[in-house]
C-alpha cells in the first residue's frame, strides 16, 4: 500500500540482561555475530531496509540496557514504539520467569495496541543447558497473543522470521488503524520517532509526538 | 566573583609581584609566572582585602602557536600595558601609583569588558603571614584550615614595605614566637579615613620600592633577562613536564636573545601589550555569540615521573605537597609504572599525610577488613541465598556482567583467567560493603581499569570503593543522579556554546540522553585502555572543579556541533553520532578544550546560581543554598548510630553466638 512507502517502523528489543538483545540486532542488521561482546550501557539503535512483501520499509531496531535500574531511561523510548521484541533466554530460567515482568513493564508504558513477538534465544545450546522448553515459550506466547519464535544469534537461526513477523504485524496494525482513523498513517512522519504507536486515543497532535523526553 | 566586591579603594600596591601558589583555577598563572600587582585594597562595609591580580589580561601562551614569537613566554612576563612614560614615572617615584592598566575594583572600564583574574583574599579570613626567602616571599595563610591561601614572590625587592603598611594600618603583628609569622589582629575597626591616614604616613617612595626590576632591565636588559630565566626556571621545577616545554625552547634560543634585545625593550618600553583576546583567537576557534570572555590556551603537560613523586615525600613517607601532586596529575596524567601507587591516595584508600609505616599498619587492617566482608558471602548457605532474592539478583548480574567486561584486554582475556574470578569476587565482596547500591551495571567497567591497574584483590577493591563514592549517585534506583548530571550539562552547554543548545532544542534533543554513557561510567566505554586510566586520574584530582567531566562532556559536543548542524542531525542522529564516537575522540585535546571551557566559564560574570554550584563556586545568593537540599532529598540520611541500649543488646547477642560456636567447636 501507498500508505506504508518507505515508511520507518519502530521497533524495542526488550528483555533481561545477557539474553542476546544486542546481539540479535547485530545479527539481524550487520548480518554478524560476535562472541565477545559488552553489557550494553544506554541505548543505541540499528536501522535496516527491508522489503516486506515488495513494499520497502525501514525498521529502527533499539536496544536497551537490561538491568531493571535503568527502566526510567528505556521508557521514553517505549512511547513512540510500534512494536517490541521480547526475548528471553532459554538457557536461563530466569529470563523466562522475568517474562511476566515485562509484559507488565510494556502495558504500562507502551501503546495498548503495540505489536509483540517472543523469541527464546540460544536454541542452539546443548539440551542439558536448557531450562526452558519449548512449549513453556509457546504457551505464555498464546496467553498474551504473540507470535513465538525460539532463534539462534549464533546459528542464525529465524533472526529473519521474528524481525519479519513483527513488520508484517506492524503494517497489519496500521491498516486496521488506518480504516478506522482516516488521518492515521497520512500524516507526515520523521524519521526516528514516528508520531504512530502512540495508540488510538493520542493520536494527531500530541505535542510530544516528536519528542524522546521523559 | 562575589559582587558585593565593588568600588573599593586601594590603600596600598606593590608591583611586580609573581603568584606562586594560590587556588587551584590559577594553576595557569602560576604556570605562566604571570607578574602581578598586590593591593591591600578597602572595601564598604570595612572589608579589607589583599588582592593579586595579573598586569596584562591574563593569557596563557601555547608554546606551539607562537614560533614567530619566540619570546613570547618571556614577554608574558616582562610585557605589560605600561609605556614608557609610565615606566619612568615608575622610577623616579612621582608619588602616584602607575595604574594604567584596568582597576580590579573597576572593571567596566576595561575595553574587552574582561574581568581581571583576581586573587584575593579577606584580611579577617586569614590566620598569618609567612615571610621567607629573606623577606622576598610572603604566604597567606587561611584562618579556617591554616592551609595556604597563595603566596607570592616579590620580583621588585621585599616585602617589607607591603608588611609596613599593613603593621601601620593595624592589621598585622609579629608573632610572639616566629620572627617570620605576622599575625592577623582580629576585630580591629577598619576605618578607611584612619587607613588613609597611616597610609599617608607611610613613605610612597619606600613602598614602591628602589631600583626595581624595570629600571635594572634599562641598565642591564640582557643580564636580567637570564636573571629572569633562571626564575623562571625555579618557578617550574616542580612541573618538570611543562618546564621542558616552555623552558627549553627558550634556552636553546639563547643566541638569539642578544640580538633582539633591543627590540624587546621597544616592546617593554613603548608598545602596550596587544589584546590578548585578539592573539588567543587567532589560533582559536571562534567564541559562539555567548558573551563569554575568550577561551583561554592551555598547556598540557607530562606524566608524573616516579622521581618527582619521590621528591614529595617525605623522609617518613608522608605527601609533602597534596595539592602540587593533584596539579601535577591534572595537568598530565601519572606514569603508568606509578600509577598502582599513586592512585590509592587519589581514591583515598591511602591518607595523604600518613607514613609509610602508618600505611603498612592501614593496609593490614583495611585487608582483614575485606576478608570478613568476603566470609560473608563466602559462607551463604544454598538455603540463604535461595531464600534471598535481592542477593541472588545481585550476584547473578555480576556474573552475566563480569565474563562481558574488557575481555578484549589481555588482562582479562581467556576463558580461565583468573582475574575474571578476582572481577567476580570483588563486585560480590562490594555488594556486603554496600547492600543497598549492590551492583548495578556499569560498576564492572569502573572496576576492571582498577584492578588491572593494582593486580591485587584487595588494594583493587579499596581503590574501587574510593571511586565509587565518587560516582554512586550514577547508580540510584530512580536515576536521580544521571538526570541531575544531564540538567547540569544542559546548563552548562547553554552557557558555553549557546548556538548549540538552541540547535539541540530545536532537534528534540536537549535531554542530552546521548551522552548518559559518557557520565555513567566516565567515558570507558569513549576511549581505548590507557586514555581511559589518564581521564581518570585527570578527574579523581578534581581539578579544577569536581565536575570537570561535565565540562568535558560540553568539550566533546562543542567539538562535534559542525558535524550534528552540517548534517541537521535530529535527535536520533546525534544519538547514533555519538555512540559511534567510541575511540574516535582525541583525549588531550579535549581535556585542553574542557579546561578552556571552564576558565571561560568560570570568568563570566552573571553567572546563576545553578552553573555556580556545578563548577563548584559560592551562589552568589546564599539564600540559593535551598537546591543543596534538593540535591539531597534523594538520600535519606539513615542514623546508623545506635543507642546505648541497642548496642549493648547487640553486644550481648554478639557474645552468646561466639559462646554457642565455640560450644560447637569443643565438642
Amino acid at each position: 500500500m501507498a500508505l506504508d512507502f518507505a515508511a520507518t517502523y519502530k521497533v524495542l528489543v526488550l528483555g533481561d540482561s545477557n539474553v542476546g538483545k544486542t546481539c540479535i540486532v547485530h545479527r539481524y542488521c550487520d548480518e554478524r555475530y560476535y562472541d565477545t561482546y559488552i553489557s550494553t550501557i544506554g541505548i543505541d539503535f540499528k536501522q535496516k531496509l527491508i522489503n516486506l512483501d515488495g513494499v520497502p520499509i525501514k525498521l529502527q531496531i533499539w536496544d536497551t540496557a537490561g538491568q531493571e535500574r535503568f527502566r526510567t531511561l528505556t521508557t521514553a523510548y517505549y512511547r513512540g514504539a510500534m512494536g517490541i521484541l521480547l526475548m528471553y533466554d532459554v538457557t536461563s530460567l530466569e529470563s523466562f520467569n522475568n517474562l511476566s515482568y515485562w509484559l507488565r513493564n510494556i502495558q504500562e508504558n507502551a501503546a495498548p495496541d503495540v505489536v509483540k513477538v517472543l523469541a527464546g534465544n540460544k536454541c542452539e545450546c546443548l539440551p542439558a543447558q536448557r531450562m526452558v522448553e519449548k512449549e513453556r515459550g509457546d504457551k505464555i506466547a498464546e496467553n498474551f497473543d504473540m507470535p513465538f519464535f525460539e532463534v539462534s544469534c549464533k546459528n542464525n537461526i529465524n533472526i529473519e522470521e521474528s524481525f519479519l513477523t513483527l513488520a508484517r504485524q506492524i503494517r497489519e496494525q496500521r491498516e486496521h488503524r488506518g480504516e478506522n482513523f482516516d488521518n492515521d498513517g497520512m500524516q507526515e512522519r520523521k524519521s526516528g520517532t514516528g508520531s504512530n504507536g502512540l495508540g488510538p486515543f493520542t493520536l494527531g497532535n500530541s505535542p510530544d509526538s516528536n519528542r524522546c523526553s521523559c | 566573583m562575589d559582587d558585593s566586591f565593588e568600588n573599593g579603594h586601594e590603600i596600598s600596591t606593590n608591583d611586580g609581584i609573581l603568584l606562586r601558589k594560590g587556588p587551584a583555577l590559577y594553576l595557569p598563572e602560576i604556570l605562566q609566572s604571570t607578574t602581578g600587582t598586590l593591593s591591600l585594597v578597602h572595601y564598604a562595609n570595612n572589608v579589607l582585602c589583599i588582592e593579586w591580580k595579573p598586569n596584562d589580561n591574563f593569557l596563557i601562551a601555547d608554546a606551539d602557536t607562537q614560533v614567530q614569537d619566540d619570546w613570547s613566554f618571556v614577554d608574558t612576563i616582562a610585557k605589560r600595558t605600561r609605556t614608557a612614560s609610565e615606566t619612568i614615572a615608575f622610577n623616579t617615584s612621582s608619588g602616584t601609583i602607575a595604574h594604567k592598566e584596568p582597576s580590579p575594583i573597576t572593571p567596566a572600564t576595561h575595553q574587552n569588558q574582561i574581568k581581571p583574574r583576581i586573587v584575593r583574599a579577606k584580611i579577617v579570613d586569614l590566620k598569618n603571614i609567612e615571610v621567607y626567602k629573606n623577606g622576598h616571599s610572603i604566604r597567606l595563610v587561611n584562618k579556617s584550615d591554616g592551609k595556604t591561601h597563595s603566596e607570592y614572590f616579590f620580583q621588585h625587592g621585599n616585602a617589607d614595605s607591603f608588611l609596613r603598611t599593613l603593621k601601620t594600618t593595624h592589621c598585622l603583628r609579629p608573632s610572639r614566637n616566629n620572627r617570620n609569622i605576622y599575625e592577623i589582629v582580629e576585630n580591629i575597626d577598619y576605618d578607611k579615613e584612619k587607613l588613609e591616614k597611616t597610609f599617608a604616613e607611610l613613605k610612597i617612595e619606600d613602598i614602591k620600592g628602589s631600583g626595581g626590576w624595570i629600571s635594572n632591565m634599562v641598565r642591564n636588559p640582557i643580564g636580567h633577562t637570564f636573571d629572569f630565566l633562571a626564575k623562571m626556571s625555579d618557578a617550574y621545577t616542580v612541573l618538570p613536564g611543562v618546564v621542558q616545554n616552555v623552558y627549553t625552547s627558550h634556552t636553546t634560543d639563547t643566541s638569539s636573545m642578544a640580538t633582539s634585545t633591543n627590540d624587546e625593550y621597544e616592546v617593554l618600553g613603548t608598545s602596550p601589550r596587544p589584546s590578548s583576546e585578539s592573539s588567543s583567537n587567532d589560533n582559536h576557534e571562534k567564541d559562539t555569540e555567548n558573551n563569554l570572555p575568550p577561551r583561554p590556551h592551555i598547556i598540557r603537560g607530562s606524566p608524573l615521573t616516579e622521581k618527582q613523586w619521590c621528591e614529595f615525600l617525605s623522609e617518613d613517607g608522608r605527601i609533602t605537597d597534596v595539592e602540587r601532586v593533584k596539579e601535577v596529575i591534572f595537568r598530565g596524567g601519572i606514569e603508568n609504572s606509578l600509577r598502582s601507587e599513586v592512585w590509592k591516595f587519589l581514591l583515598e584508600y591511602y591518607p595523604w599525610d600518613s607514613t609509610k609505616i602508618e600505611r603498612i599498619e592501614h593496609r593490614k587492617e583495611k585487608e582483614k577488613e575485606y576478608f570478613k566482608m568476603k566470609l560473608q558471602w563466602l559462607t551463604m548457605t544454598p538455603e540463604q541465598e535461595k531464600n534471598f532474592s535481592d542477593y541472588r539478583d545481585r550476584k547473578c548480574q555480576i556474573e552475566k556482567d563480569v565474563k562481558r567486561t574488557d575481555r578484549t584486554e589481555e588482562f582479562y582475556q581467556g576463558d580461565d583467567n583468573q582475574n575474571l574470578g578476582f572481577l567476580q569476587d570483588i563486585l560480590m565482596t562490594y555488594v556486603m560493603y554496600n547492600f543497598d547500591l549492590g551492583y548495578v551495571q556499569g560498576m564492572s567497567d569502573l572496576l576492571a581499569p582498577i584492578l588491572s591497574v593494582m593486580n591485587n584483590e584487595v588494594d583493587a577493591f579499596w581503590c574501587f570503593v574510593g571511586f565509587m563514592e565518587l560516582v554512586y549517585t550514577n547508580f540510584d534506583m530512580d536515576q536521580a543522579g544521571m538526570k541531575r548530571q544531564l540538567q547540569d550539562l544542559n546548563y552548562l552547554t547553554a552557557l558555553a556554546n549557546p548556538r548549540l543548545f538552541r540547535y539541540f532544542e530545536e532537534h528534540g534533543a536537549e535531554n542530552m540522553y546521548f551522552c548518559f554513557r559518557w557520565l555513567l561510567v566516565w567515558f570507558k566505554r569513549e576511549f581505548q585502555h590507557s586514555d581511559v586510566l589518564t581521564l581518570w586520574e585527570v578527574l579523581w584530582t578534581k581539578l579544577p572543579c569536581s565536575n570537570f567531566h561535565l565540562l568535558f562532556s560540553v568539550a566533546i559536543l562543542d567539538d562535534q556541533m559542525n558535524i550534528f548542524i552540517a548534517n541537521q542531525f535530529e535527535f536520533n542522529e546525534i544519538l547514533k553520532h555519538v555512540n559511534e564516537l567510541s575511540t574516535k575522540i582525541d583525549l588531550q585535546q579535549m581535556l585542553k578544550k574542557a579546561e578552556a571551557i571552564y576558565y571561560q566559564i568560570r570568568r563570566a560574570e552573571h553567572l546563576s546560581d545553578e552553573v555556580r554550584l556545578i563548577i563548584g563556586e559560592e551562589p552568589s545568593n546564599l539564600s540559593a543554598s535551598k537546591s543543596d537540599d534538593e540535591y539531597d532529598d534523594n538520600f535519606d540520611d539513615v542514623s546508623v548510630e545506635k543507642s546505648p541500649k541497642d548496642e549493648a543488646n547487640r553486644q550481648k547477642k554478639y557474645e552468646e553466638a561466639c559462646e554457642r560456636s565455640m560450644i560447637n567447636n569443643f565438642f
